[in-house]
């Protein structure tokens, strides 16, 4: 599960940002994808997939030791994230004829990253490819998602494959959950007319006058649960109540302000049942913001909150992938006079 | 904006499918039974375009009569009529009804609505919206036949119309989507979006209006928690526990009373969280989940009787829901000022009007219209129902 937002600063600088929530570890790291680094996709029978080399160089964050981008920027400015979308997800048929053309849905946002630069190129290519039902090896199951795409002048679509056919939504507010499909969460928007971002004024019942306990009633009965049309709703709610930031810096440590609501700890969401003895409980395992403007790339992981930073336009030059770790543990600034020390090492 | 429910159950090889619907308007209207002859010329009347400004009276002065077609079926529907129902306001044309075939239907807001274009094909049949739910009920007796002719491109439903309003006006006006059943208990929805039919089954056997119906069937799996059980689940918060429904456990004692809950005990926690309000969404899953929960009637009159229970779930009283005007001042109140439960197996239909808590019933069997040597009557006969009766008396 998952939740992403939008924000356009003063300056016109717009960052997207997202959570990523999961059961397992994704084994994930960051990853700078060059120029001219060739992909090639997986198909259902396992025949040899599309082939294709990068035009531009990204860089977001990998995993599952696959050499794709599950979320990244690249040096156009574009903004790409797979989200989980199950139940609902329905891949386009495939023949082995269609095997040249075919590309598994882990590997989208990688040929999208790779090849476009904004919403509009997406849009008229997106049908060229096949995106197929290919089962993903390390979890034996054919991966349920769909996709945001965000462009440097702020225009937003989201790729869903339903009933094997694509659709591609518009995202005018550029918020993204999960299932179910993107058109059902905009509809629901309307069950919240009259939510204010203001407070209510108070109210007259016969002899008495009823008020506020504190700031905020406006949006008293926003759905605070973690489900996605819960975090829809309230995603919505707070990329578009908050002030406008001045930059595009701000507007990045806003995103993050406004990402923490969806930060979801070890625990609160469970899945029922267990595998070899484990519960399996759904975390955030990190939350990103893109700067579609600079193409800086911020990340912070569930166990070190410090927020760190990739640099793209500095890495243009690199003619290979390269990685860097998230793993790291949270780094507490000691104020009393001595070095800075890290949590678990304190003792020694 | 109205609320439909579907009842079908089976006990001891009998079934009750029975059809409740209730009618909700911010104007004042009046309502009539209007009864239709199997074999007789269907007459319906259109109100004709006046001449700019648009006056009521013009409009009501000289309908324009219709023949439909020639009715299949024995029908009974209702017809809307000024306030005062001194006269029919739009038509005569029924809004909701039921057939001798077993066939229910009913119309309901849906704004945004965008009929079919017309065809010239020669089997096809242009019906104009205003006079569907008479059509439907003049020619068909089960959903699969309605499909049928949809499928085959027979039906059509058009905004062209012959009292000379454009299809424009028309569709700025009637905003209709409907809902069919048949005595086999299958239920059907009829959809006109951009100009296309939308014929869905219908699962849930449950229609209210807006958004689109295949939104309301994903969003009742929103509510999936929603039990008819009360929990026995204490919920402690270290040493302090609470039982639904927010009741402060007895156990352990010692426990501070400003921890008290505000909850008052008693049954229903499993429904917490139910939408209360009147909008379509809520009305949906209320009504939905209300009958899911129902006990399966066991007899026609328990099943009549359910239907008027789960639709005074969404009665809105008069008063809730409410318009202001541009001075600011309340002018209109949303009302179930209808209410209609209709037995598709025994073909009866029961009527009751907000006024008055008392239905009405109309059995076809003893219907004198429907009996053999009735005289036709092309223009239909149609009835008062009566809003002046709070209760039948005890001691007759």
């Amino acid at each position: 599960m998952c939740t992403g937002i939008q924000l356009t600063a003063k300056t016109g600088a717009v960052v997207c940002g997202r959570t990523m929530e999961f059961g397992i570890d994704l084994e994930s790291y960051v990853l700078m994808s060059p120029r001219d680094h060739t992909r090639t996709g997986a198909t259902p029978d396992g025949l040899e997939g599309l082939r294709w080399s990068a035009k531009y160089a990204s860089v977001g964050i990998s995993g599952l030791k696959l050499d794709i981008l599950i979320d990244g920027v690249n040096e156009m400015g574009l903004g790409v994230g797979i989200f989980y979308f199950p139940h609902y997800v329905g891949y386009m048929p495939y023949t082995p004829d269609d095997a040249a053309k075919t590309i598994a849905p882990w590997q989208v946002t990688s040929w999208i990253l790779d090849q476009f630069a904004d919403v509009e190129e997406v849009r008229k290519n997106i049908d060229k490819v096949v995106v197929a039902a290919v089962v993903l090896a390390r979890w034996k199951i054919v991966p349920p998602f769909h996709y945001v795409v965000y462009d440097a002048s702020g225009k937003s679509i989201v790729l869903e494959y339903v009933g094997g056919k694509l659709n591609v939504h518009e995202n005018p507010l550029g918020v993204i959950t999960n299932s179910p499909s993107f058109d059902w969460h905009m509809t629901n928007l309307n069950n919240y007319l009259g939510y204010s971002f203001t407070n209510r004024p108070t109210v007259k019942l016969g002899p008495i006058e009823l008020g506020q306990f504190g700031d905020g009633n406006g949006m008293f009965g926003l759905p605070g649960d973690i489900t996605p049309p819960s975090r829809f709703v309230r995603a919505v709610a707070y990329s578009q109540s908050v002030w406008q930031s001045k930059t595009g810096a701000d507007a990045v440590l806003q995103a993050f302000h406004i990402l923490n609501n969806f930060d979801i700890p070890i625990g609160s969401a469970r899945v029922p049942g267990s595998k070899d003895g484990v519960v399996q409980a759904d975390y955030t395992l990190w939350t990103v913001a893109r700067d579609l403007e600079t193409k800086n790339y911020y990340f912070r992981t569930y166990e070190n909150s410090q927020i760190r930073m990739v640099e793209l336009m500095e890495m243009l030059d690199a003619t290979a992938p390269v990685k860097f770790s998230m793993d790291d543990g949270e780094v507490i600034k000691c104020l009393t006079p001595r070095d800075p020390v890290k949590v678990g090492e304190a003792a020694a | 904006m109205c609320t439909d429910v579907l009842i079908v159950s089976e006990k001891d090889g009998q079934k009750f499918v029975v059809n409740g619907r209730s009618q909700e308007f911010a104007f004042p209207l009046g309502y009539r039974v209007m009864f239709r002859k199997k074999g007789v010329p269907v007459q319906v009347t259109q109100m004709k375009k006046p001449s700019a400004p648009y006056e009521a009276e013009e409009i009501l002065a000289a309908p324009i009569p219709v023949e439909l077609c020639t009715s299949r079926y024995d029908y009974a529907g209702i017809m809307i009529t000024t306030a005062d129902k001194s006269r029919t306001t739009v038509s005569t044309a029924v809004f909701d009804g039921l057939n001798s075939g077993g066939l229910s239907v009913g119309s309901l807001n849906a704004d945004g609505s965008k009929y079919q274009p017309k065809s010239d094909a020669e089997n096809t049949d242009n019906v104009f919206v205003g006079f569907f739910v008479d059509w439907l009920l003049s020619n068909f007796a089960t959903c699969e036949e309605v499909k049928e002719a949809f499928a085959k491109d027979q039906l059509r439903v058009v905004a062209e119309n012959v009292g000379g309003w454009g299809g424009r006006e028309v569709e700025e006006n009637v905003h209709l989507h409907y809902a069919v059943h048949d005595a086999g208990g299958k239920s059907l929805v009829i959809e006109f979006i951009d100009h296309e039919a939308k014929l869905t089954d219908n699962p849930v056997g449950v229609l209210t209006n807006l958004p689109v119906f295949s939104w309301h069937l994903t969003n009742l799996g929103m509510y999936a928690h929603l039990s008819n059980l009360s929990s026995d689940r204490a919920v402690k918060f270290g040493k302090v526990a609470y039982r639904p429904p927010g009741s402060l456990s007895a156990e352990p004692s010692g426990i501070p009373s400003e921890y008290r809950s505000t909850g008052i005990p008693g049954m229903g926690d499993g429904l917490a969280g139910i939408p209360g309000d009147f909008r379509p969404p809520s009305r949906f899953v209320r009504t939905a989940y209300m009958k899911k929960f129902a006990v399966p009637p066991a007899t026609e009159q328990e099943a009549v009787s359910q239907a008027f229970h789960l639709l005074n779930g969404v009665d809105i009283v008069k008063g809730a829901s409410a318009e202001k005007n541009e001075e600011g001042e309340i002018v209109k109140y949303d009302t179930a000022q209808c209410v209609m439960v209709k037995d598709l197996v025994n073909k009866v239909l029961y009527v009751r009007m907000y006024e008055s808590p008392m239905p009405y019933a109309v059995s076809f069997s003893d219907c004198p219209y429907f009996a053999p040597g009735s005289a036709d009557v092309a223009e239909g006969v149609h009835v008062e129902i009566p809003t002046g009766r709070l209760a039948a008396p005890l001691l007759a």
